[in-house]
């Protein structure tokens, strides 16, 4: 593809997302917080509006018209995730408030799939939602925690993964696709080979991972994988857990009433299979509207072009920070995707990224749901910077340029 | 009007005169310096900030009769924060400072430095000071 070619496909999707162009503080917005939330094309702004002002209903067992346009645009969207996922049926797609919600469903509802004499592996670089519901599981079980730990560079050492499966007490094994806070990546395929040779469900948090290319879950060969819509040009309030069959109707229902039920006594209440069975209550309607929309916005983008993009742009932005003084950048130096971690010696990043936030400059600070992997890269707080396919290599150049004058006027501050 | 009152009038006062964000930044940061640093061994889990982005400690005592902090954070903002509360409540009796309502944190200027995360911060910060200052 040309440059001319690559730059006029790049204005298109910069074009298509309304928020890139607006300013803050006097300043262009560069908005670098992509892991945190992505940003919103106006075809998925539309598709929400649409369905609110003209099939807005509550969906499943109605009657009228409106009821039935909204069930079916629901179920809809469920084939096209199912799709995008490369799964064989729709009914492998549950609607979840996020992946965050979509693993504690699991973490939920796996407890009879664990006992006292079986383990839980979680590896070392987990974002609490991958992280937290699994230890509360053990806790109910007496199910032991096994966690796989990071190398100094902030990758899973998979041979310490391996390992721990060997005795095959494991039960459940849960990783992350790609880290939150360095952008490392996991061959979540080797993972779930190596879970499903020792017996144990396989459980991929993929949260960071949807937009580098086709994910394809026959070719993962995972029992389970989660994600949210809003890290995927969706909106917020929707994710999806993905199931194989055999597995989901392992998953006990944790919530209950609206469609989930199929049958309700004074006694007893029969769950619906799944994927309605665990799915309570009404719908995010809307936002599942909007997933779809945003499935349909990527594909048409070119998943193989967002990818490779966001590999290149993630690359070049570890490459132009690589020249500011006083920082370290963590994680591993190649091969990461999505985010870059830095640490700023001997300066609060909170302090830093006000004043870069002046600079029009969006970034995040802090743990970044990952206590754990923060320790073992020997930080309590760092700043992240996490580019998506719609920021441009003069973003990332005005960034890396503006955390040098936003480090200097800090490093002024501490002087006085 | 107490004389904490009086003082926070003056530190809203010379933030309004201030026209940016780096001059009211600086100029908060600025209360850094005189700040009494707590030192490590005081630092100490009943007087550690909770819920603060930063890590922050804040010991409030008496200096002759009067209420005197002595603090530390590992982001300078925050020492400049405690720092300007400190100013604000040096050597004025306890009562005093538990009859303060803290009226700087609504001020045009702080609401922009002052993010959501570390409102809350700052929140525990002054009932720690009011704390310290209870059983006086």
């Amino acid at each position: 593809m040309t440059t001319e070619a690559l730059d006029a496909r790049l204005q298109q999707v910069r074009t298509a997302i309304p928020i890139l162009g607006t300013e803050v503080h006097g300043q262009p917005l560069v908005y670098l917080d992509n892991a945190a939330t992505t940003q919103v094309p106006e075809c998925v702004i539309q598709a929400m509006g649409d369905h609110l002002r003209t099939s807005n209903a509550n969906v499943h067992r109605g009657t009228h018209a409106l009821s039935i346009e909204a069930t079916e645009r629901m179920e809809k969207a469920r084939a096209s995730v199912a799709r995008f996922l490369g799964a064989a049926n729709p009914e492998e797609v549950v609607f979840a408030a996020g992946a965050t919600d979509a693993l504690n469903l699991l973490s939920s509802g796996l407890q009879g799939a664990v006992g006292p004499k079986d383990a839980v592996l979680v590896t070392q670089m987990e974002h609490h939602s991958n992280l937290s519901g699994w230890q509360a599981l053990c806790a109910r079980t007496g199910a032991e925690l096994r966690v796989a730990p990071v190398d100094g560079e902030g990758s899973l050492d998979l041979k310490a993964f391996a390992e721990l499966l060997d005795d095959k007490h494991v039960r459940i094994a849960a990783f992350a696709h790609a880290s939150n806070v360095t952008g490392a990546l996991n061959p979540i395929e080797e993972l779930c080979s190596l879970a499903r040779g020792a017996g144990a469900l396989s459980v991929v948090d993929a949260s960071q991972a949807m937009r580098q290319g086709t994910l394809d879950v026959t070719r993962i060969g995972c029992d389970f994988l989660a994600f949210s819509g809003h890290k995927m040009c969706g909106p917020t309030g929707i994710g999806v857990l993905y199931g194989r069959p055999e597995a989901l109707e392992r998953v006990a229902p944790s919530r209950f009433g609206g469609g989930m039920v199929s049958s309700v006594t004074l006694e007893r209440t029969e769950a619906a299979p799944a994927p309605h069975g665990l799915e309570a209550g009404t719908p995010n309607i809307m936002g599942i509207v909007g997933l779809e929309a945003a499935v349909g916005y990527l594909e048409e983008t070119g998943l193989g072009w967002v990818g490779e993009r966001e590999r290149h742009l993630t690359a070049r932005l570890r490459q132009l920070l690589d020249g500011v003084d006083g920082i370290e950048l963590l994680g591993p130096p190649e091969g990461t995707v999505g985010a870059v971690a830095v640490a700023c010696r001997g300066l609060h990043p909170h302090d830093v990224a006000s004043v870069l936030d002046r600079f029009g400059v969006a970034v995040r600070t802090g743990h970044h749901c990952a206590q754990p992997y923060l320790r073992a890269l020997g930080h309590e707080s760092v700043l992240r910077l996490s580019p998506a396919f719609y920021n441009t290599e003069g973003e990332l150049a005005f960034a890396a340029e503006s955390l040098e004058r936003a480090l200097s006027v800090v490093e002024g501050w501490e002087a006085r | 009007m107490s004389v904490v009152e009086e003082r926070e009038q003056e530190l809203m006062g010379n933030l309004t005169l201030l026209d940016d964000w780096f001059s009211q930044h600086e100029y908060l940061v600025s209360f850094a310096r005189d700040l009494d640093v707590l030192p490590e061994a005081d630092k100490q889990d009943c007087c550690k900030v909770a819920g603060c982005v930063s890590n922050a400690w804040v010991r409030t005592g008496l200096r002759d009769g009067g209420v005197h902090i002595r603090a530390d954070s590992d982001s300078v903002v925050i020492r400049g924060i405690i720092g300007a509360i400190s100013a604000m409540v040096e050597g004025a009796t306890p009562q005093q400072v538990l009859a303060w309502e803290p009226r700087f944190l609504a001020h045009p200027a702080l609401k922009e430095h002052v993010s959501a995360d570390r409102k809350n911060g700052i929140g525990e910060i002054l009932r720690l000071v009011k704390q310290g200052c209870a059983h006086r």
